[in-house]
């Protein structure tokens, strides 16, 4: 029986497009317009979800984002999950399924948790499951804590897309003060934004009005002007979920499932806030149950989605704003039952309500009746007396409005309580916005309006502009001025019933006075003792009563307690949208002139450091990675090889002050490099601590090029620009990142020399002229080039650096001359194993950030007789310690197939207490025909032959310590 | 994000910029004249206060222009932007 509380006329659906999708499973049948809320209430489903924490059933409570009963998952590529059921428009194939319950809602085998509630107070968790308990119970609970699924599918097939926008002025909230400000602002021919949550905005207000022509025509001619203004730009679907300092407003469009979403960063001069007002719930026992919703919520299902999900109509309140709503139940032919109103007689007024309804003044509702659906409820006089049991299919509850201040207080501004409106209004503003229409408390229709026209005219006569005035005609029908006597709790509940305050979190009442007695009396730290306000959806229908109950309990104003801060996102927000998947158009690879090369020639391409894209190895046939790297390392040692050392970090460093300026920058003297050589020193942080190891060649007078790791290039950058614009700003030397200006080709292994010679150059390459760590500028093939003698490899080595739109031309002719070498393309895994056998260091696997030069044997490169260098007297300063340190060493197992795994630690005894070091780098050499490692152990320099004890993953290895380097140790072959 | 009207080059956005640490007194020109106790307060005794704090920033993306911000870290307004300066 589809549609049965479907109304046969009214609502903004289109009855000609029936539209199937399935809920749980089941196929369900709306109409297009609905949303997956109305959908289901319209075909009677009314328990549509279980609650996070005791597994209850629950239902729709609301139309719109304030919902707090039912979230549902998307499934499929374009899922998304943990969405309000109430913002979800149905689409032809949608697939969604209620969150928390499992198999279904109506059978869910969590609900054995009601039964051991009363075991599981606040606090319960932070009670109960530390360490070591809650390991055994993690999983469990994990299972049981209801949110969303991850979503099925691994990869989300939705496109995500972000956006910046600058404006005069931005309106939130397209309500009736919203489209006044905007069409005000738009007059000034500025630039505006108006972003709104729905299709369209809607021009309604949050507080219900009756149905007024006159209004709407208003409306009407308001939207037709906005949308004819070129300098306005609406964003509709779009919600806004965070504001941030100076006016930055961050939004998410979503208009349906499937299509881009979108992050909007909207920074505005000025911002206008119409967020409106939401209803709250009254807090009684069981005022979770399916069938219980909110009045301003079945008011909105029944105008816009023609359903009234129920026949017999209960209607619950302590404010006037419940007439509208027993008009329109009266006119589409609903029984109601009664309406129960906590305020003694002759404070609200039914007399102008069609009809013969009972009212039972100066009553509460003591408890609701029913499990899966609400039945009834059992109501008796506030002041105590006889009660009276009622029964009904539907329940409808307002507890007053608040004005909905999430965005307010995220922007900074402060708000107060109105005792008029029994509820917090905004007041001082930090930042550059203002707040109109029903959020500042304007609930009477033509004092909203009036009131907005006067703060926009204001706010654009400040901003130095001309305002033009809006007519705003005389309406028809005005309601009721707004009544309210605040009802925070039902006084004579039923004692051993739960009254939901947050229904999302599972927060009753009962839990907020056990937070009080236990002695969290701020409404701060309620909420973290509770988990009040801290669900999907921020509290916005619960969080004001729980400042009613803690004023009521603790004897304070209700300014004195305040409201809970309201944090961002205002409503979730898909993670997509918010990172943004891992691209190459987000995040952009840097990439070398050759990798079209590399990538036809077997290149596997790694990120390796700062964003750079590189080979790892190079794939012959059908090879493992482990032969090619043995085969590559092979052909360094014992042949010719080349690789592309282009990301290399380069800086020049000009000035009459220069050497002076790197004297300070690095760890070894400067001013005595002779022209045309380099010389490998250490760059400190000033507390002591290595940042970067490099060459330095000194080019000519005042003149010199650095060349640094690849990976630390942003943070040395930053050090030295640091201490040149500010420590050292005196120093007349500017320095310029090159790292991007030379690619280079870097020919190494013993046969490099011969096979160069080949080659016409400028450039002595013989030992004599050319020694190692020298620099030459000349020409290389016809290509103007600036070789360096520098090895990474510990083999006879020539970078060739070149222009970067030379070194495709380069490369090629190297590889194509070199075949007859057999030149091999070599990656930065191979230079690993080189690197590792030289025991040169690498930062990130030796240098850690406790490590100081001469704990890696480099206490050559410390300059003796330097007065000072940054890092110097820190370093002398933690060397004070005699504790022991971490020192280089290498490490050897005496099975030469023994490998210790990178990373494992060295222990000293057996029983493993005692931690002495670790492996930091560990490979197979080729060339030794054996596993070698390289270590940091405690006073390792003295420890050479010993014994010490790996613990490798399958247990312990003994391993024996060395010198850092099992290959040419005196250096002979890159010096050769 | 913050908007930081670079000296130089006027309002921009956040992402141009680099914070680079809370302000620090500039570096002594001869490190061994001060005690260790100066010494240690000058490395590791930044300034950290709840409500306005000088801070660095770099402005990386724009003229590299290396800045000195005053900023409150309650309110996040700033107070003043200028070139860092060694006093």
């Amino acid at each position: 029986m589809p549609n049965n509380y479907r109304l046969a006329t009214g609502g903004t659906i289109d009855r000609k497009v029936p539209i199937k999708f399935t809920f749980n499973g089941k196929i369900i049948e709306g109409y297009l317009g609905d949303t997956v809320a109305s959908a289901l209430l319209s075909n009677g489903i009314n328990t549509t979800g279980r609650s996070f924490k005791y597994h209850r059933p629950r239902g729709i409570i609301s139309a719109g984002l304030e919902e707090s009963g039912t979230f549902i998952e998307v499934m499929g590529k374009k899922g998304t999950s943990s969405v309000p059921a109430t913002m979800v428009p149905i689409e032809e194939g949608l697939r969604v399924k209620s969150i928390n319950c499992w198999p279904n809602p109506n059978v869910d085998f969590g609900q054995v948790l009601q039964l051991i509630s009363p075991l599981i107070p606040s606090g319960f968790y932070y009670k109960t499951f530390f360490q070591p308990r809650w390991k055994t119970f993690e999983p469990f609970i994990r299972k049981m804590a209801g949110l969303a699924d991850i979503p099925e599918s691994e990869n989300s097939s939705t496109t995500y897309d972000s956006r910046d926008i600058h404006c005069e002025f931005l309106i939130i909230g397209g309500g009736v003060a919203g489209l006044v400000a905007a069409l005000m602002t738009a007059r000034t021919g500025k630039r505006v934004v108006l972003v709104d949550n729905h299709m369209d905005p809607s021009g309604n207000g949050s507080l219900p009005l009756n149905e007024s022509s006159s209004i709407r025509l208003w409306v009407r001619t308001l939207k037709d002007e906005l949308n004819s203004c070129s300098n306005v730009r609406i964003l509709t679907k779009t919600m806004v979920w965070g504001y941030r300092e100076q006016n930055l407003v961050l939004a998410y469009e979503n208009k349906g499932i499937g299509i881009s979403e979108r992050a909007w960063r909207i920074r505005s001069r000025n911002v206008i806030l119409s967020t409106g007002c939401i209803e709250r719930s009254l807090v009684f026992p069981h005022n979770d149950r399916p069938g219980i919703m909110l009045a301003s919520g079945l008011l909105n299902f029944c105008r816009n989605y023609a359903v009234i999900p129920g026949d017999r109509v209960i209607l619950y309140t302590n404010n006037s704003s419940i007439k509208i709503l027993a008009n329109t139940l009266l006119e589409k032919g609903k029984e109601i039952v009664a309406i129960i109103d906590t305020r003694e007689e002759g404070l609200g007024d039914y007399t102008d309500l069609p009809g013969d309804i009972t009212i039972y003044s100066g009553h509460e509702v003591n408890k609701a009746i029913g499990w899966n659906r609400f039945r009834g409820v059992i109501a008796s006089p506030v002041m105590g007396g006889k009660s009276v049991t009622l029964s009904g299919d539907l329940l409808a509850v307002s507890g007053g409005w608040n004005p909905n201040l999430q965005l307010w207080i995220q922007s900074g501004g402060s708000f107060s309580y109105a005792n008029e409106l029994a509820t917090f209004v905004p007041t001082n503003s930090e930042q550059n916005v203002v707040a109109v229409g029903s959020l500042a408390g304007k609930f009477d229709f033509a004092e909203k309006i009036n009131d907005t026209v006067q703060k926009i005219s204001d706010l654009i006569t400040t901003s130095g502009l001309k305002t033009e005035l809006l007519q705003v005609p005389e309406f028809d029908t005005l309601e009721d001025e707004y009544s309210i006597r605040p009802y925070w709790e039902s006084v004579n509940a039923d004692a051993g019933s739960k009254s939901f305050v947050d229904l999302l979190n599972d927060v009753t009442l009962a839990d907020i006075k056990l937070a009080l007695r236990e002695g969290y009396d701020d409404i701060e730290l309620v909420k973290r003792y509770t988990t009040l306000g801290m669900g999907l959806d921020q509290g916005k229908t619960g969080n004001v009563n729980a400042s009613g109950i803690i004023s009521n309990a603790k004897g304070k104003t209700l300014d004195e307690v305040g409201l809970i801060k309201y944090r961002s996102p205002v409503s979730p927000v898909s993670f997509g949208v918010l990172g943004k998947p891992e691209g190459e158009i987000v995040k952009p690879y840097k990439t070398t002139p050759i990798t079209k090369w590399n990538r036809e020639n077997g290149a596997v391409l790694y990120e390796a450091g700062a964003n750079w894209k590189r080979p790892g190895y190079y794939l012959m046939r059908d090879e493992s990675m482990t032969d090619a790297i043995n085969r590559e390392a092979l052909a360094v040692r014992t042949g010719l090889a080349i690789y592309d050392g282009s990301p290399l970090a380069t800086f020049e460093v000009k000035g009459k002050d220069a050497a002076r300026f790197l004297e300070l920058i690095f760890t070894i003297p400067i001013h005595d490099i002779p022209m045309g050589m380099g010389r490998y020193g250490l760059m400190l942080t000033e507390e002591g601590f290595i940042l970067d190891d490099g060459v330095c060649f000194c080019m000519a007078e005042n003149w010199y090029q650095l060349s640094l790791s690849t990976g630390n290039v942003d943070l040395v950058h930053q050090h030295l620009e640091k201490h040149l614009q500010y420590d050292f700003g005196h120093l007349d030397v500017t320095l310029t990142n090159l790292t991007l200006q030379w690619m280079n080709a870097t020919v190494c292994g013993p046969k490099a020399r011969t096979f160069l010679q080949h080659f016409t150059t400028d450039i002595d390459l013989t030992p004599e002229a050319f020694p190692f760590m020298g620099i030459r500028d000349g020409e290389f093939n016809g290509i103007p080039a600036r070789i360096a003698r520098v090895s990474f490899t510990g083999e006879l080595s020539f970078e060739i650096n070149v222009r970067p739109r030379d070194l495709e031309q380069l490369w090629g002719i190297l590889i194509q001359r070199g075949d007859n070498y057999g030149i091999t393309p070599i990656g930065s895994e191979t230079n690993h194993v080189l690197r590792v056998e030289k025991g040169f260091i690498s930062l990130g696997h030796e240098v850690d950030g406790k490590i100081d030069p001469i704990d890696l044997g480099l206490g050559w490169v410390i300059g003796k007789r330097k007065m000072d260098f940054i890092g110097k007297r820190a370093m002398e300063l933690n060397r004070t310690s005699k504790l022991p340190r971490k020192e280089l060493v290498g490490l050897v197992s005496k099975d030469p197939h023994i490998q210790f795994a990178e990373g494992s630690p060295l222990v000293a005894t057996e029983d493993h207490l005692f931690v002495e070091g670790h492996v930091t780098a560990s490979v197979w050499s080729e060339i030794n025909q054996q596993y070698v490692a390289l270590a940091l152990l405690d006073d390792g320099k003295k420890r050479l032959n010993e014994n010490v004890q790996v613990r490798n993953l399958d247990g312990l290895e003994s391993g024996q310590v060395t010198t850092p380097c099992f290959y040419d140790p005196e250096g002979k072959k890159l010096r050769s | 994000m913050l908007i930081i009207d670079c000296p130089f080059c006027g309002p921009r956005d956040e992402r141009e910029f680099e914070y680079c640490g809370p302000y620090r007194k500039s570096r002594s020109d001869n490190m061994d004249d001060l005690s260790a106790s100066d010494f240690i307060e000058y490395l590791i005794v930044p300034e950290n206060p709840e409500g306005v704090g000088r801070e660095f920033w770099w402005h990386k993306r724009g003229c590299g222009e290396w800045l000195l911000v005053v900023r409150d870290t309650k309110t996040h307004q700033i107070l003043s932007t200028a070139e860092a300066d060694a006093e």
